[in-house]
């Protein structure tokens, strides 16, 4: 498997993207200790103010700077740790909590599984972002309008944390007990069955093989979820860890993120869209949209690589070679549930 | 009979959601008694609709009852949502019949594009159009179509916006399933007495696939609720969406997805009715 990814292209550009991004985002932190550098306010030799901040991307290349002149392209690559280290850790656990209990359940109380799931479909017409919201939104918000927040930076993230998890994990959960029963529909799961493998038998030698893949696929797909609903909480001033309520140079009320996180920095300089300062919110958004581009990459590598694989082990099957590739490329019925990963 | 109940079920599975989701309006605390106080109040109003009230404006501490304001907010999400549909299925049919006709290796690698660009966020997507029109409005002083909301309540640019992404992902599961349904052997079989490919396409095919389109149009629909929050939010139209975010709630949470959930549901069962009445069919839920 390891072989035919590493020469795949698009999945090697796509981690390796996020790769550097984290990388060089914790290098910067411990060589330069998260120092942002400022822009100057450019004057010609008479002394005559030029232009003064904030620049344009087109005058402080890559990504000009924000109201406060600090260089933008250096508060994305502080943000960017704090950002996709979020997302991955949220959907590492919303996934593997899920996982471990939807494989479980599938194999061994699937009455019980059928008997829960009701429960769960309302939320599937709930959008994330507005249930994540109602839960988030006054302890991360309201409670600190008055006169400061009554719980502590490390609760307020725990609890962000714990509600944008256990949000994701019924959904996931659901797909993760539907792959299975869809491999436990094949053949030779009969017959492993007859032959007297126990279920931790039956998973650990017959359904893994089958499932790691799919697997890895559902937590690339969480990652991107949780990278949208972190963008979209930051737009709903959902900022990370808490918004601060404090006032800007012109002495309007602004909320205000602890880090320079993405979803923060899309929150706080909202409102400068719709100025001549439209870039200030642009390039966070513009960088989640890079970041997700970025998984979906490895998402497109990973699966083309499968069908080459299952490909590839008819063709060695070499009973029929042609005829079983075709099998393969038509095999792939579109059933009821393709599309509901969407 | 069975419809009634599953109807039900998801109605109380909604109301449970949001008991859990209200537990944590005033700080954070998590206790069975209080979640099943508040389970009752909610399902208590449910049954009188008239006690779910809303600050009619911020600080002011007038409650006032949320009808009949809410549906104005309401219908015009309603619309924007079912006429959005409607648009992206029209453009994502006309775009797959195109397609098909184009060559083989254009096909692939169309297809590649759309796997790829389904994934932009919506987000992207509301404020590059909005910064375009912006900037067309700056640049000639044409303003096309009104940009920012409010209680006028504009409709094509919304649309529009709102459109794409759900175009983008209908066009890629049309192409699979077209794909799917033309290796089918009747298709052999009319190609055999000589049937044009166009007629095949059009008439046989696209009726064929269309069944297979509402089966996953659930999920399509799903989906568009969660970019409708955003295009809401950056568009300043005040829909439903928006009417929650600035009155948090969880009763009126709760009522405005029970709002939004009746008519998917009814659309669901319609839907799943007809394509078993003209199929013969039966559609697993």
């Amino acid at each position: 498997m390891l072989p035919i990814l590493i020469r795949n292209k698009r999945f090697m550009i796509g981690s390796s993207f996020i790769f550097i991004l984290i990388l060089s985002s914790v290098l910067y932190s411990v060589i330069a200790d998260n120092s942002i550098p400022t822009a100057e306010i450019i004057t010609n030799e008479n002394g005559d103010i030029v232009a003064r901040p904030p620049y344009s991307p087109w005058d402080y290349p890559p990504f000009g700077t924000d109201q406060i002149s600090q260089d933008l392209f250096f508060v994305i690559l502080i943000g960017a740790k704090y950002t996709i280290g979020i997302a991955l850790v949220i959907a590492l656990s919303r996934f593997l909590f899920s996982s471990i209990l939807g494989i479980f359940m599938q194999l061994y109380c699937r009455s019980f599984l059928q008997k829960v799931k009701p429960v769960f479909e309302g939320l599937y017409y709930f959008p994330a972002s507005l249930l994540a919201y109602l839960c988030l939104s006054w302890v991360l918000m309201k409670d600190g309008f008055l006169d400061g927040f009554s719980t502590t930076f490390t609760e307020r993230v725990l609890f962000e944390m714990v509600v944008l998890i256990l949000i994701g994990v019924p959904i996931v959960l659901i797909n993760v007990s539907k792959e299975v029963s869809i491999i436990q529909k094949k053949e030779f799961i009969d017959s492993v069955k007859v032959l007297g493998g126990s279920r931790f038998h039956l998973l650990r030698v017959h359904l893994m093989p089958y499932l790691r893949p799919q697997l890895f696929l559902l937590f690339v797909r969480e990652v991107i979820q949780v990278l949208l609903l972190l963008a979209h909480l930051g737009i709903l001033n959902i900022l990370f860890g808490g918004a601060l309520l404090t006032t800007d140079m012109f002495d309007k009320a602004v909320y205000v993120s602890f880090s320079s996180e993405w979803s923060g920095l899309i929150g706080s300089n909202f409102r400068f869209l719709f100025t001549d300062y439209y870039w200030i919110p642009l390039v966070p958004i513009f960088c989640f949209t890079i970041a997700i581009l970025a998984f979906k990459l490895m998402i497109e590598g990973f699966e083309a690589t499968l069908y080459t694989k299952a490909c590839q082990s008819a063709a060695s099957a070499k009973v029929d070679s042609k005829k079983d590739i075709k099998d393969v490329r038509t095999g792939v019925r579109i059933t009821n549930n393709s599309f509901d990963y969407l | 009979m069975k419809g009634i109940v599953r109807f039900f079920s998801i109605l109380l599975s909604i109301v449970l959601i949001v008991s859990i989701a209200g537990l944590f309006q005033n700080g954070i605390s998590f206790s069975f008694p209080l979640l099943l106080d508040e389970f009752v109040a909610n399902v208590k109003a449910i049954t009188d609709l008239s006690t779910i009230t809303y600050e009619s404006s911020e600080g002011s501490g007038i409650e006032r009852s949320v009808f009949p304001i809410i549906f104005e907010y309401y219908s015009y999400s309603l619309s924007i949502l079912l006429l959005g549909f409607v648009l992206a299925l029209v453009s994502a049919l006309l775009l797959t019949i195109i397609t098909l006709f184009l060559p083989h290796r254009l096909q692939e690698i169309l297809k590649k594009t759309v796997g790829f660009l389904e994934a932009v966020p919506d987000l992207f997507i509301i404020v590059m159009v909005q910064l375009a029109f912006v900037a067309l409005y700056k640049q000639t002083g044409i303003l096309l179509f009104e940009v920012v909301g409010g209680f006028d309540r504009p409709l094509v640019l919304p649309l529009v916006t709102f459109s794409i992404l759900p175009s983008l992902f209908l066009y890629r599961i049309m192409l699979l399933i077209f794909e799917d349904e033309l290796t089918r052997p009747y298709v052999e079989l009319a190609r055999g007495k000589g049937i044009s490919r166009w007629k095949i396409l059009l008439k046989h095919i696209t009726r064929n696939s269309l069944v297979s389109v509402v089966n996953h149009s659930k999920s399509i629909i799903l989906l568009m609720l969660t970019n409708l929050v955003m295009l809401e939010i950056i568009f300043n139209l005040y829909g439903i969406t928006w009417f929650i975010i600035s009155n948090v709630s969880a009763q009126i949470v709760m009522l405005s997805i029970i709002m939004i959930y009746i008519p998917i549901y009814i659309i669901e069962f319609v839907a799943k009715r007809l394509i078993t009445h003209f199929t013969g069919e039966e559609v697993p839920s």
